[in-house]
């Protein structure tokens, strides 16, 4: 007898949150726990009932997706997240999987892609929408792809600094204040872990 | 009336397993969606007709036996070659090292020899529509990949971490007890607590949970 799985779904429309609902309840192997708008809400639940599988949303107000995917990934490993969002650019992809992410699957996806990639997440697969699979390898393949989890500014800073510019060169380049130019250098060096700028700039840009 | 035909995609093997080979043509050459151009038993021999084919699909296996070239290595020389030429890894081999080398070099899709003919033509049909098909093992080795532990707070305290990594690299509970100067019976309950907050029942599990199964 195949085990059933249980699933939660994270989710703020409610348009959403019924098709999704509808797909879960029409499955005998399914067991829908909770349909939840925030991901607080979600991660409250918890302390209550853990679902296998939960479908999260990665544009949620108050706590994004993405964050919550995170508290799962470490504080409950059990739980395995497939992100359902209309979001597909690879910044989207990167931060989702790196924050532990197990699938990806686009709002345009069916319903029987839908009930396939529960079953497969639940026994040991990634299931991802196919152009998201694709872009997933594209990411793969080109080697500096650290420089994604840096936002388009930060990326434009980097560049500045890895061009040799001045902090206020870059400034006046980029149409912003000197405050805003350090504001971004700051966050860079947090998100890559580096304490200076050569650092920063061989961890991006250094050929493997 | 004017239907349009659709182009058949073009599929190329390389794979020196002549049974498994020839079994695949068979299967492939069935499908209305599809046209095997060539079949070959070695890299080199493709390597030499590729040129003149530009097949759309390329299957290829990683393994290539006594050969000269491995699978890993033709990628890069058939896309030289080929470069419109999209290639699939068909192969036993489900190592994260193979795949993340396969994929650095070009290759488009990853499928396991053990995934039954249906899901191989998929696989092909999603290729060819652009997607990056691979077996459900192989997604998961290459999503959780991403996961970075080193951005994340770690759910073990520093004590458990200790203990965790020397059990990762063979010591007994006895002999981690001993090179912290603990009592076995603390090593004991502090194991039992790493297995509570990874939530896993067995060693095997906490260190793949802590150390990521690659």
């Amino acid at each position: 007898m195949q085990p059933v799985i249980n699933i939660a779904v994270v989710e703020d429309n409610t348009d959403i949150q019924e098709m999704v609902g509808t797909i879960i309840k029409s499955n005998n192997q399914f067991q829908l726990t909770g349909v939840f708008s925030t991901a607080e809400t979600f991660i409250s639940s918890l302390q209550i009932e853990m679902p296998d599988i939960v479908i999260m949303d990665l544009g949620l107000p108050g706590m994004s997706g993405v964050e919550a995917i995170q508290i799962i990934s470490t504080q409950y490993t059990k739980i395995h997240c497939i992100v359902f969002t209309i979001h597909d650019s690879n910044q989207n992809v990167f931060e989702a999987l790196t924050a532990g992410a197990c699938g990806y699957l686009l709002k345009g996806a069916g319903k029987e892609k839908i009930v396939q990639s529960i079953i497969s997440c639940f026994e040991g697969g990634s299931p991802m929408s196919s152009s998201i699979a694709r872009k997933v390898v594209e990411i793969m393949y080109k080697k500096n792809n650290l420089i994604l989890l840096l936002s388009h500014r930060e990326q434009d800073v980097l560049q500045g600094l890895k061009d040799g510019l001045s902090y206020q060169e870059i400034a006046q380049k980029l149409d912003i204040s000197l405050h805003t130019v350090r504001t971004y250098i700051r966050a860079i060096y947090e998100k890559l872990q580096v304490h200076s700028k050569t650092e920063a700039i061989n961890k991006i840009f250094k050929s493997y | 009336m004017v239907t349009a035909i659709k182009q058949k995609i073009k599929v190329s093997i390389i794979e020196n397993d002549k049974f498994f080979a020839d079994s695949l043509q068979l299967i492939l050459s069935r499908q209305e969606s599809m046209v095997v151009v060539e079949t070959f038993y070695s890299a080199e021999d493709a390597i030499g007709e590729i040129k003149h084919l530009k097949p759309d699909i390329i299957l290829l296996d990683i393994d290539l036996g006594k050969f000269k070239k491995t699978g890993l290595e033709a990628i890069k020389d058939l896309l030289a070659l080929s470069s419109k030429s999209q290639i699939m890894i068909l192969t036993i081999f489900e190592e994260y090292e193979k795949v993340f080398e396969a994929l650095q070099n070009g290759a488009l899709g990853y499928i396991l020899k053990s995934d039954t003919s249906e899901k191989i033509v998929e696989a092909i049909m999603d290729l060819a529509s652009g997607g990056s098909p691979m077996s459900p093992t192989v997604a998961r080795k290459v999503t959780q990949s991403f996961y970075n532990k080193k951005n994340v707070t770690h759910p073990l305290s520093e004590r458990e971490t200790e203990i965790i990594t020397f059990i990762s690299k063979g010591f007994s509970e006895k002999e981690v007890a001993s090179k912290l100067f603990l009592s076995p019976f603390t090593i004991k309950k502090h194991i039992s607590n790493i297995y509570e907050k990874l939530q896993v029942n067995s060693r095997t599990d906490a260190l793949n949970s802590f150390f990521g199964n690659f």
